[in-house]
């Protein structure tokens, strides 16, 4: 379903102390370093602070009607003299500010979605890879089933019954994205269980409850929250297509996906209409699909060395004597 | 138990739970007769669809009774598909029978889904070979950034650039409808999209991963020309994660045909299935889940099939589940 | 028929068909430029058999590769010449050198298995280059891959031509390899380490194919071993190389009986020996440096019992120690006459 590959799971467990040594600075800088995950991480930051801050910083009131002021193109200026860095929509409102309301949806959507069911997932994942036996049977049976449905159309079809809206849309995604996150955490569990300081943590009487939060589950974090960035971009894509569908956020709600279906109809006049909304999820997606890459490769002990030490200087010429 | 008869087994239970989850959502959680006449329905419209479509008895005699219909092939009929009268009125006529007019509809989606497979496919094929046997070069990239562009893009905002592009700017081509090849380009390209990014960068890896074999130095070191090392030797090693991978986004394919068929009005089970919920007509959207998701499993299926015949050396008892 | 150098009749040593010129190969790598081989050099008379000796890591397989074109650039890097009848093989053109492939010189190596693509038939294998230098049909290509698995004593070849690698053990895998290197008939045979996978009595029926072929084709064979024994019995001269350099070089006889390098005796006198004449094994102490950690002057030096002050600051140079035999070490003459 999501872009995760299974090489992230396995994380071999002497890296784990080595991990430690490599400090906040040194991500830091290898991130300075890396010109196309600083960008999509400062893209990001920018996202959130102007979904947050939205009705303090967008320039105009989101849902004020300007029949003065319709179908504005981009970077133009209403006959009131107020510019419109997007341009406005077919009551005149400004689509700029509408993005930056529509974004707190779409990402609220995706943050929570993807924090439900990873809390879900994670939970059960966790409880089969350490208990094993028929719950572990059952659980993993019940993931390659539902991984095997086509998800969409069960979203749509519940949807549909018990009716759209926020609150729905989250329920919805718990329930069909769970497994991903539950068969991540079982197998590393699976990985980690087998290592000496869970051992060692067992030989000197700790309890399953504090070998799993203190011992298991702060080993298991960055493969997770790579994960969890991936879904986010996954998440807000559905979010997307069936509030384009109508089973999604409704109206006064609005999302960027339900922006796009609006617009559709002025496809032919006011192209702005859907290319800028659509535009706001594909950076969105891409710039958590890039942090997400980065976030893998400098977790990866295989790959690390690359992104943590400083690069060699290309077009060196190469003396066989030296 | 031999490995395709379990897998054939699983696949069967699968629809069956299928199935139940349709019953469970369409008639425990909801209630029919709301979900089709709406909440502005009369009180007696509503007794007497219940009465007429058997929704008084006890559940679990509904439940066996649903399973049987299905069985025998029977979906349900419809009151709103071709009828232009008011529900309650067409509540008083036979209905149709929602089966037909899905199947009816299947050969569209196919024909769409069909097209952008093998178009994705083939390019992805050559993309990701080429890339991995340029790696870092410019076409490495390419696919690098294909793919992650596939993975970021919503498809149905692709299919309406391509109709601001293609069809509102330059007028060459319609922006929807179904009939002659003109109308097949754009909606094919737009479900392209996604398989092309993901099947390329799967091809890329595994054809990586292949190229550092032993058995491509020795191929190289006896003089095979390099295009058939790449092409003949490593592409057939490298086919179980391709085929995977493709059966995958097919299944992904036959989904997000729902969506594009919506954009460009293509007639196909997606935009039946869509109308149907939006029109709240339940038995065809039951109709079209069901037949979509048999479609889905039997793909899965078929896939298994495939590596039987692939790679005859499989431990299929060995093999875990396939995500 | 092949033909023949001419000054090959005439000359005591004849024209050499391959000529090594201080080749040298190195490789970009996490923790910076390593060099595996450093500056080699040798030559290969039609129809001789060469042993390159070492122990793994020793630049002796990377050398071969080299030769035959296989290192890719980057991270490779190889300079130095290649000259196979006078033409350099490196500076050459790649659609050039994959002429030479299997045409001229072609290739086995250690572990058959995976040498062999899984995914095709041994007879498709087989015959493939043949199939696509000389234009033949499908049962033409197939006839010739039954001719040459039985020239490699493959029972039944008729019946297996169609078997896929997985269906044949380790040695017949070996000999379908050696099938597949002879079907353009070469004029050099590279053998990288052919029978080290293999166990102890096949080992023994590939080296006598190997050395029945050679009789019969009259091609020259390079044998890459880490087996001294494999060396004495096959070989008519063999070069010992010891972290990417050449130590010591000479006929097969002088070799073991006046092994002039400290490094050659040790490898010598680490071999169990049938007549039990020199009473227990000797092992080398110490292991070889690793590629990216080479001591400074002789790249022995830490492991030698011989070692003086100048071993530490100078690498020692090739030296004639006898006619035809060379060996790199400052101690050549006291060694020699030990």
């Amino acid at each position: 379903m999501s872009a995760v590959d299974t090489n992230t799971a396995a994380l071999p467990e002497e890296e784990h102390d080595r991990a430690v040594a490599i400090t906040w600075r040194a991500y830091a800088k290898a991130l300075l370093r890396d010109r196309v995950a600083f960008v999509s991480a400062v893209f990001l930051l920018l996202l959130l602070i102007a979904a947050a801050g939205a009705h303090l910083l967008a320039p105009y009131d989101p849902n004020h009607a300007n029949l003065g002021a319709r179908f504005v193109p981009p970077l133009g200026t209403a006959r009131d003299g107020g510019f419109h860095l997007l341009g406005t929509d077919e009551l005149g409102r400004d689509l700029f500010s509408r993005l930056m309301h529509g974004a707190r949806v779409s990402m609220s959507i995706g943050l929570l979605g993807a924090l439900c069911s990873g809390i879900v997932g994670i939970t059960l994942g966790v409880l089969a890879g350490f208990y094993r036996g028929l719950l572990e049977d059952l659980l993993m049976r019940a993931v390659d089933g539902m991984m095997a449905l086509p998800s969409l159309l069960i979203a749509l079809f519940i949807l549909f019954v018990i009716g759209p809206g926020f609150a729905n849309l989250i329920l919805i995604f718990t329930l069909l994205h769970w497994m991903v996150f539950a068969r991540m955490a079982r197998s590393l569990t699976l990985n980690h269980q087998q290592s000496t300081y869970i051992t060692a943590a067992r030989a000197i009487g700790g309890s399953d409850r504090r070998i799993i939060l203190t011992h298991l589950l702060p080993n298991m974090v960055s493969p997770l929250i790579v994960l969890f960035t991936l879904e986010i971009a996954v998440l807000i894509l559905s979010e997307a297509s069936l509030s384009f569908l109508g089973f999604g956020v409704q109206a006064p709600q609005s999302s960027w996906g339900l922006m796009i279906a609006r617009g559709r109809e002025y496809i032919s006049s006011a192209w702005w209409l859907v290319v800028m909304p659509g535009a706001a999820i594909f950076l969105t997606a891409l710039a958590l699909n890039l942090v997400a890459a980065w976030a893998r490769a400098i977790t990866d002990p295989v790959q690390r060395w690359r992104w943590l030490t400083p690069p060699r200087r290309k077009n060196q010429p190469v003396d066989h004597d030296a | 138990m031999p490995y395709l008869l379990r897998r054939f087994l699983q696949s069967l239970t699968l629809l069956f739970v299928l199935v139940s989850f349709v019953f469970v959502v369409g008639r425990i959680i909801g209630d029919p007769a709301l979900i089709m006449l709406g909440t502005s329905a009369t009180e007696t419209a509503l007794d007497q669809l219940r009465e007429n479509l058997g929704l008084n008895e006890p559940i679990w005699r509904q439940y066996l009774v649903f399973l049987g219909d299905l069985a025998q092939g029977d979906f349900g009929v419809s009151f709103r598909y071709g009828f232009s009268m008011m529900p309650s009125d067409a509540l008083r006529s036979e209905g149709t029978p929602v089966l037909p007019i899905v199947l009816e509809r299947l050969p569209a989606t196919f024909l769409l889904a069909g097209t952008a497979l093998v178009f994705a496919f083939a390019l992805a094929v050559v993309l990701g070979c080429l890339a991995a046997m340029y790696p870092r070069s410019w076409i490495d990239n390419l696919v690098n950034v294909i793919s992650l562009a596939s993975v970021s893009v919503v498809q149905f905002w692709l299919g309406l650039i391509l109709i601001i592009v293609f069809s509102v700017q330059l007028g060459l081509l319609p922006t929807g409808g179904y009939g002659s090849w003109q109308h097949l380009v754009l909606p094919a390209l737009t479900l392209a999209a996604r398989p092309l990014g993901r099947i390329s960068q799967v091809v890329r890896s595994a054809m990586l991963d292949e190229l550092s074999r032993p058995y491509i130095a020795a191929a190289r070191a006896k003089g095979v020309p390099e295009w058939r090392v790449v092409f003949v030797h490593a592409l057939k090693n490298a086919s179980i994660p391709i085929v995977t991978i493709t059966g995958d986004e097919l299944s992904q394919l036959l989904t997000g045909a729902m969506l594009v068929e919506t954009v460009f009005a293509w007639p196909g089970v997606g935009l039946l299935l869509i109308d149907s919920l939006g029109r709240r007509d339940l038995p065809m959207a039951q109709a079209g889940i069901c037949v979509v998701a048999a479609l889905v499993i039997l793909v899965n299926l078929a896939v298994d099939f495939a590596y039987t015949v692939l790679n005859p050396r499989i431990q299929m008892d060995n093999r875990g589940g396939r995500a | 028929m092949r033909e023949m150098h001419p000054s090959q009749t005439t000359d005591a040593t004849p024209a050499p068909l391959l000529e090594v010129r201080d080749l040298r190969v190195s490789f970009d790598t996490p923790h910076g430029l390593v060099k595996a081989v450093g500056g080699v050099s040798w030559t290969l008379s039609p129809g001789e058999t060469l042993g390159i000796i070492g122990e793994s890591g020793s630049g002796k397989s990377v050398g071969l590769e080299a030769i035959m074109g296989l290192i890719k650039s980057p991270p490779g890097h190889v300079a130095g010449q290649v000259l196979f009848e006078g033409e350099d093989v490196l500076t050459m053109k790649e659609s050039r050198r994959r002429q030479l492939r299997g045409e001229k010189i072609a290739m086995i190596f250690q572990d058959a298995m995976s040498a062999l693509n899984p995914a095709l038939t041994v007879g498709t294998q087989i015959a493939e280059v043949y199939r696509l230098r000389r234009r033949c049909s499908q049962t033409e290509a197939e006839r010739k891959a039954v001719e040459l698995m039985d020239r490699v004593k493959i029972p039944s070849a008729k019946s297996r031509v169609r078997c896929y690698p997985h269906e044949f053990s380790g040695g017949m895998c070996q000999r379908v390899m050696i099938a597949t290197a002879l079907a353009l008939n070469p004029l050099i045979l590279i053998a990288d380490e052919p029978t080290t996978a293999l166990d102890v009595t096949v080992q023994r029926q590939i080296m006598t194919l190997l050395a029945d072929l050679q009789r019969e084709d009259g091609m020259a064979l390079v044998l890459i071993t880490h087996d001294l024994g494999l060396v004495a019995e096959t070989v008519d001269r063999a070069m010992v190389m010891y972290a990417g350099r050449v130590v010591e070089s000479a006929p097969v006889s002088a070799l073991f009986d006046a092994p002039s390098h400290p490094y050659t005796r040790g490898l010598i006198r680490s071999m169990p020996r049938i007549d039990g004449a020199s009473g227990a094994l000797h092992a080398i102490g110490g292991t070889p440096p690793a590629a990216g950690r080479m001591p400074r002057g002789c790249a022995f030096h830490p492991r030698c019992t011989h070692r003086i002050d100048r071993c530490r600051a100078e690498r020692p140079a090739l030296r004639p120690v006898a006619p035809r035999h060379t060996a790199a070490c400052h101690l050549v003459e006291e060694m020699t006459h030990d």
